[in-house]
């Protein structure tokens, strides 16, 4: 059974390109665009982890995380942002669901990010 | 005649300021004159202070007197009480007679300064030749007071007689002489005040000279005086210690063939007396020992000074002119950051999609997927013939060139990203020997990979300073530096040709007081004055288009000078080197 990445990303060519890359390695992807559409989907159809742009239209990345993880215990977060002076609270940082590793737009590196997920469901 | 017993060692009265009568006369000549006017009409005379009693002087006084009635206590008692009813009567204006309690004429005519008595002319001691002298009552002041009956009545013969009509004629002559003597006077006091007032002036105008001349030569401008021929009146003590031209050397001298540079300035010195109004010249730019040094030169004209002229103020202003360039520089920088901040996320995202799509593109016309084989079987196409095609049309290399250009694009707003302030800063302590060698190795496996030049080939020369003290800095911004200069070096390198020499990278490190200084020398082909001076503006690249994002070397300095309150030059000789010095104090300074 392939691991299901859920993309949430405003910006549709950026979670599609990502969502390509994912397919052809073997994932089972599905994308959404605001973190509220994120929610909804999730009622739906399970997820394994979730690739979370910060900047967001409405809910931002941060929340829509601690929201989600409320609702799914075992769901895993990476964060995937072109915001390299967003910080990320400290909270979140002792969260175990949640990468250490911080992936910064435009990533160059898929290798990486494709070993971190597996890394985080293994 | 009547002495007082006071003398001139106790004379402690004046008329003003410590003057006397005596320092208003010619007290020998007037001695003198008492004496030819004894021998003259027989009068003893004398002239005595009014307020100490010193005798100026005095001529035919009585034994009878001074021999003794002016030595016995008892008498000499009476003596005073009569001096002193006497000057009281004189102090009513008039010359006043008198007979004395020893029974002797005295006459007091009073001598005025400026209307005040300050000194009285004495006739006498004088008898009458129509009185009858009672022999008695001398014989009897003789016994009362102890003197020599025989030669007291002798004294008594000897004191002159005078007819009334002649002490009346010798009264005039010296009631004139005392008026001749007032007026004398009064004039004199005028004229040792007004000697007094000129000696003041001169001693406070000598104080003025030197006061102005010390204000002159404690201002820290050069302040030269000039005529309206161009020639040096003024020089202070600036201008002898920024020219090295001595004081003596300058003046009289033109100041066109004294300072070359000022020759433009002294066309302008008519203008300036002409017109009354300062001129100013603000931050011009000259070369002094190969260096451009900065001036502020103000021309201020001399209204008061009949003759005309200017002073000349010249302020070196070099380091104010370096720090605004400088504060030019990093307000350029910080503006570029705030921009990239706000642009960052904006342009990243669409980055992100270009390589993330030309990475697909990649993957699945290349790549060796299962997927592009099912996909190939179900369209009847032949992925080797379509890899032939590929590498004949060069897409490959297209695509190569689409993921290239979007990783600089990303590299240029992560530079630019540098310039904002950071909010947190992690500064440790850093051996600066460390990071250089550290560095070294990060450049040498940096150039290994893109093969655009061996640092390989390029000689290291170093030279640190042993025991250098750690610095506090955040040792991934300064490595950012060292590999940025080093880059850059091999880059410059790169461009020349050597023949029989090499190319060879110099990295000096040394303590200068509360700075460690890293100097990076390369010898390639360096850059002419017009680079130089602009190498670390954001986005300045001499560098060919498509080559380097133009911010290196600001990102550098923008490290250097802002995150570590340090400093950073560049210096060259065109086709021979280039020198990066950079300052970095050992605490960073707030």
């Amino acid at each position: 059974m392939p691991y299901r990445v859920l993309i949430l990303d405003d910006d549709r060519h950026v979670s599609e390109s990502l969502a390509m890359q994912l397919d052809d390695e073997g994932f089972m992807t599905s994308q959404a665009h605001s973190a509220e559409d994120a929610l909804r989907l999730l009622e739906d159809e399970p997820c394994d982890i979730v690739i979370v742009d910060l900047r967001l239209p409405g809910m931002n990345g941060i929340d829509f995380i601690n929201a989600a993880s409320r609702g799914w215990g075992k769901l895993r977060f990476i964060i995937y942002t072109g915001s390299p002076e967003f910080h990320i609270p400290n909270s979140m940082n002792s969260m175990e669901s949640v990468s250490e590793a911080l992936f910064l737009k435009p990533l160059s590196d898929y290798a990486t990010l494709i070993s971190e997920i597996r890394n985080m469901l293994d | 005649m009547s002495t007082q017993s006071r003398t001139m060692d106790d004379a402690n009265t004046s008329i003003e300021g410590g003057i006397s009568f005596g320092d208003l006369v010619n007290v020998a000549e007037l001695q003198n004159l008492l004496e030819v006017n004894y021998a003259a009409t027989g009068m003893p005379s004398g002239i005595i202070d009014v307020e100490s009693g010193e005798v100026y002087a005095g001529a035919g006084w009585q034994d009878i007197c001074v021999k003794f009635h002016r030595v016995q206590p008892e008498a000499n008692a009476i003596c005073i009480k009569n001096d002193t009813a006497i000057i009281n009567k004189v102090k009513g204006g008039k010359p006043c007679g008198y007979k004395c309690d020893h029974g002797l004429w005295d006459i007091g005519v009073p001598i005025y300064c400026e209307g005040r008595y300050v000194a009285t002319y004495f006739l006498g001691q004088f008898l009458y030749e129509d009185e009858s002298i009672d022999k008695d009552r001398f014989i009897a002041q003789a016994e009362r007071f102890g003197f020599d009956k025989h030669d007291y009545l002798k004294a008594l013969d000897a004191v002159p007689r005078f007819s009334r009509e002649k002490v009346n004629e010798i009264l005039k002559y010296n009631t004139a002489m005392a008026a001749f003597l007032s007026h004398m006077i009064s004039q004199n006091l005028r004229v040792k005040r007004e000697l007094v007032e000129r000696r003041r002036m001169e001693h406070e105008l000598r104080r003025l000279q030197t006061f102005s001349a010390n204000i002159i030569n404690s201002m820290p401008s050069t302040l030269i005086g000039v005529d309206v021929n161009g020639v040096v009146s003024h020089w202070n003590d600036r201008a002898v210690r920024e020219t090295g031209i001595k004081e003596k050397e300058a003046l009289g001298v033109s100041l066109a063939s004294l300072l070359p540079h000022m020759a433009e300035y002294v066309e302008h010195i008519d203008e300036a007396v002409r017109s009354r109004h300062k001129l100013e010249y603000l931050k011009r730019a000259w070369q002094k020992d190969g260096e451009t040094r900065y001036e502020d030169v103000v021309i201020y004209p001399l209204m008061t000074n009949g003759t005309g002229g200017v002073v000349i103020r010249i302020d070196d202003v070099t380091e104010r002119v370096q720090l605004e360039q400088m504060m030019v520089q990093s307000e350029k920088m910080m503006s570029v950051g705030g921009l990239a901040a706000g642009m960052a996320h904006e342009i990243n995202n669409p980055l992100a999609a270009i390589l993330g799509y030309t990475h697909n593109i990649k993957k699945r016309l290349m790549g060796s997927l299962e997927k592009n084989e099912i996909m190939a079987r179900q369209c009847g196409l032949d992925l080797n013939c379509l890899n032939k095609y590929i590498q004949g049309r060069e897409v490959a290399q297209m695509l190569d060139g689409i993921s290239e250009s979007g990783e600089r694009a990303a590299a240029i707003v992560s530079n630019m990203l540098s310039f904002s302030r950071k909010s947190e800063r992690r500064f440790s302590e850093q051996s600066l020997p460390d990071l250089l060698d550290k560095t070294l190795q990060l450049a040498a496996n940096d150039y290994d990979l893109k093969k655009e030049y061996d640092f390989r080939k390029i000689k290291i020369e170093k030279e640190y300073m042993p025991d250098m003290p750690s610095v506090l800095c955040e040792a991934t911004e300064i490595q950012q530096v060292f590999l940025n200069l080093f880059k850059n070096g091999a880059e410059a390198m790169a461009e020349k040709e050597y023949g029989d020499s090499y190319p060879r990278l110099k990295i000096g490190l040394r303590r200068e007081s509360d700075y460690a200084v890293v100097e990076i020398e390369d010898n390639g082909s360096g850059m002419p004055e017009h680079v130089r001076k602009r190498v670390f503006e954001p986005f300045f690249t001499s560098k060919e288009p498509g080559k380097g994002t133009g911010l290196g070397l600001s990102v550098s300095y923008f490290i250097i000078a802002d995150q570590h309150g340090g400093k950073m030059d560049v210096t060259s000789q065109p086709g021979a080197w280039t020198r990066f010095t950079i300052r970095i104090p050992f605490v960073p300074k707030e």
